[in-house]
């Protein structure tokens, strides 16, 4: 469901779970093609309301993505430190 | 006494880039030898060759992936660790528990056959079962 709404000014479309969306979707810490979309350029873990995935995905996309982190799949920060 | 329970773990490691193949062989021993020598099987073993690290370990941008899945009594895991631990060309290891408290019939069935057969999913454990 996607339907746009007029909140006030401005106009906002319905973010969707993907993951509830697509049940073919496994999130899993191993596939870092999937995790990607939630982080930032920076590499951090992007927050529930830009995300748009409900509480029970967002907690599991961020122990995935901090078990990847532990296996270098996926980066702690993109700005190298010196 | 109650029969004993399995986990069912997954298990990452990750060698140094420029270990040779024998060097590599001898990690994957070792860590085969702890579970065929404790309660525990095997179940599958893939090698993900060298990929790219995400970030710098020890100054190297690659390293070689192994990823296992096996089935096993509690403390064989924390042996298993321990080894990789002393072992110098891993570089990193992590251990996840995918299943708790398979009974042992169950497990010895699991173990003995070369597929892993989709069991049902463990309670509260940490992450539901990677399925097809």
């Amino acid at each position: 469901m996607s339907k746009v709404r007029s909140y006030g000014r401005g106009r906002r479309r319905r973010k969707v779970d993907r993951f509830l969306a697509d049940k073919s979707l496994v999130i899993d810490y191993k596939d870092p093609s999937i995790l990607k979309y939630f982080i930032t350029e920076r590499g951090k873990i992007v927050p529930r309301r830009v995300s748009g995935l409900c509480a029970k995905n967002q907690r599991r996309i961020t122990r995935a993505i901090k078990r990847a982190r532990m296996v270098a799949l996926m980066p702690f920060t993109t700005v190298k430190a010196h | 006494m109650a029969s004993k329970k399995y986990r069912k773990y997954e298990l990452i490691y990750l060698i140094q880039p420029e270990a040779t193949d024998d060097e590599r062989q001898k990690v994957h021993d070792r860590v085969e030898n702890v579970i065929t020598e404790g309660d525990a099987w095997l179940l599958t073993r893939e090698d993900w060759g060298k990929r790219k690290l995400a970030y710098e370990i020890r100054k190297q941008n690659k390293a070689y992936y192994t990823y296992m899945t096996l089935l096993a009594t509690p403390g064989v895991t924390t042996e298993i660790e321990r080894i990789l631990r002393l072992v110098d060309n891993c570089i990193r290891f992590i251990t996840i528990k995918l299943e708790d408290g398979i009974p042992e019939d169950q497990a010895q069935a699991m173990g003995t056959t070369p597929t892993a057969p989709d069991a049902a999913e463990g309670d509260d454990a940490e992450e539901e079962a990677t399925n097809v």
